[in-house]
């Protein structure tokens, strides 16, 4: 059914600056609505075999593959990153829905015989709730709402998703695709829109759960409004992510994986690396060649293949961007690649440089506070354990990397930095479908996180069955 | 005519470039099958043309499934100046030195990306090397025709 809205939003190619779309602001009653199908849905829906419900999803990833292309292309023009990210980026939603069509082996429960006492069994089932919703970010458009909804409809619930009102038609295509794919209506339905889709989500009595990725600020909000309303929730928030240098990392290796770590997706990842810390002698190395690649980087239109870079997401954003790099260098960072003022020839849109700024230092805002756009801060330490207690001292806790040759080194870091993500010479450590999407401290509210079998876990509710004959 | 110097930037593409090459070969040898004499070359060129049109469909299927974003990182390294080919119809009696010349060409863009490759994506690297490989094994068959 079409949306009630009155109000609606411009939706632009951020490369462009051109209105592609234009978005509804679902109000209440939109959500309202779909709650009502999910609920007239559900009942069958849950008593679908998890084998027949797995055959509607081994037909959409079929579909998705056919469509491949045309996916990313889509994610590149409504949100402006390269080609290459938008097709890793749809690759991960496929991912997502191949691991959920496992449903029959991921649902299983399990039974001890003589589990209660002699000739008493005991088992544990685990069953579907009702309705979910998740609520996802404008960075990976394709990708996050299939961190959440295969799992939750694979496991017998119905979903409402609510895509970013920023660069929502990925979804709006994905779902003719879920429609083509045998989904019986009203099990996976959508809503657009902002605040108040959000607010009603969170209060909606007959929504049993919320999932969620934005900002930290909102994160909070909705984590706290949903479980007041006794739902179970799952929030992933901001990031301040670190890439650690050691003195004995190849340089020559690493750092084009850190150039793709803070520059991919333009710096809008909750995994970016924003934080280079040089440890020891590792700083004046390690800032000079990272900086000369950077420098190095095409910024451009995505949809052009040799382009390495594309725009921020709007106009606010970039103006955003600017602000933080402004502030780095009034504080006393000095602006040794400054991407202020990027141009590129032919397209007006939202472009921000890659920036580094050097001689940071801990108390800075640019070394704390999240930027959400492709600026690094470098910074020197004196060992690893000031790195590792920094990072446990930062509100965020999203992810951490390590550059180093030294096992020792590696293993320490992983065993005590507190972050969900830990990357061992890697600095995008995304976890693929079958593990957790990590997350910690500010960056993550809630217990069990997106993905793998934690995902199966937060759309189930275990239920226990003693039995005796007699 | 020669193909534009292709830039070769990102993995995707790296992967257009070896696309075009692809189609443009198999155009190549589908054109000259029907030029050449029917028992001999022609069958090869038949043969090539048909190998070629699955090396295509066998990239395609790469930059789809082996793309991973945990390692996308911007490609240094490959000069597309050292990958121009010329694909266009050749005279009857230069079809194969052609022939091979577009294979030699192919496995010097596919052997430098499979090493460049290797950093990034295994597998994606693995795909390369064997294309190579049998880029080579082409222009043998295609000498010992009398290219």
């Amino acid at each position: 059914m079409d949306s009630s809205a009155t109000e609606w939003l411009d939706d632009t190619n951020p490369a462009t600056g051109e209105v592609i779309a234009r978005v509804p602001l679902s109000p209440k009653e939109d959500v309202d609505a779909a709650v009502r199908a999910s609920l007239e849905a559900w009942e069958e829906w849950r008593e679908t075999p998890p084998i027949s419900r797995a055959r509607v999803f081994f037909a959409l990833r079929d579909l998705m593959e056919q469509h491949f292309e045309e996916l990313a292309r889509i994610v590149t023009q409504d949100h402006g990153k390269i080609i290459d990210e938008a097709r890793g980026e749809v690759r991960r939603a496929i991912e997502n829905v191949e691991v959920a069509a496992g449903i029959p082996s991921l649902m299983m429960g399990y039974t001890l015989e003589d589990g209660a006492a002699a000739g008493i069994d005991e088992e544990v089932l685990y069953q579907p709730l009702g309705v979910f919703a998740g609520i996802s970010p404008f960075n990976f458009p394709a990708m996050v709402q299939s961190w959440f909804w295969p799992y939750a409809v694979a496991t017998g619930n119905c979903w409402i998703a609510k895509p970013s009102e920023q660069d929502p038609i990925v979804q709006s295509y994905i779902f003719d695709l879920i429609d083509k794919a045998g989904f019986p209506p009203g099990v996976v339905n959508m809503v657009q829109g902002a605040k108040e889709a959000v607010e009603a989500i969170c209060d909606h009595a007959d929504i049993r759960g919320v999932s969620f990725v934005g900002s930290t600020q909102i994160a909070k909000l909705v984590y706290s409004r949903a479980a007041a309303h006794g739902k179970r929730v799952q929030c992933g928030g901001g990031a301040k992510n670190l890439l650690v240098v050691m003195p004995d990392a190849k340089l020559d290796k690493i750092v084009p994986n850190m150039i793709s770590s803070v520059y991919g997706t333009a710096g809008e990842r909750c995994l970016a690396g924003s934080v280079i810390v040089g440890i020891d002698e590792a700083r004046e190395p390690v800032s000079r060649k990272f900086t000369e690649h950077a420098s190095k980087l095409k910024i451009g239109y995505g949809l052009d293949e040799t382009t390495q870079m594309g725009p921020v997401i709007s106009r606010k954003h970039q103006e955003r961007v600017l602000g933080h790099i402004d502030k780095g260098e009034d504080e006393g960072a000095t602006v040794s690649l400054d991407g202020r003022g990027c141009k590129v020839a032919g397209y007006p849109g939202y472009f921000v440089g890659p920036t580094v700024l050097d001689d940071v230092t801990p108390e800075m805002a640019v070394a704390n506070e999240e930027i959400f756009g492709p600026v690094a801060s470098v910074l020197e330490m004196d060992g690893l354990d000031d790195a590792i207690e920094w990072i446990n001292r930062s509100p965020y806790g999203n992810a951490a990397s390590i550059y180093t040759s030294s096992g020792k080194a590696a293993r320490d870091f992983r065993y005590r930095a507190k972050a969900g993500s830990i990357g061992i010479n890697i600095g995008v450590a995304a976890a693929m479908a079958y593990f957790p999407f990590g997350g910690m401290k500010n960056s993550f509210f809630g217990d069990l996180h997106p993905q793998g079998r934690d995902a199966i876990r937060f759309f189930t509710e275990s239920k226990v069955v003693i039995t005796r004959w007699v | 005519m020669e193909s534009p110097v292709p830039e070769l930037s990102t993995f995707g593409a790296v992967l257009r470039f070896a696309l075009e090459i692809e189609a443009a070969t198999a155009a190549f040898y589908d054109r000259a099958s029907k030029e050449l004499e029917p028992d001999g070359p022609a069958a090869l060129a038949r043969e090539l043309a048909a190998q070629h049109a699955n090396r295509h469909k066998l990239l395609e299927r790469t930059r789809q499934q082996k793309l991973n974003e945990v390692v996308l990182e911007p490609i240094t390294g490959l000069d597309g100046a050292k990958y121009v080919f010329d694909a266009s119809p050749a005279p009857r009696d230069r079809v194969l030195s052609r022939a091979v010349a577009l294979e030699g060409t192919a496995e010097r863009f596919y052997a430098d990306s499979g090493t460049v490759a290797k950093a990034l994506l295994t597998e994606a690297s693995r795909t390369f090397r064997k294309l190579a490989e049998e880029n080579a094994r082409n222009s043998a068959r295609l000498r010992s025709l009398g290219a």
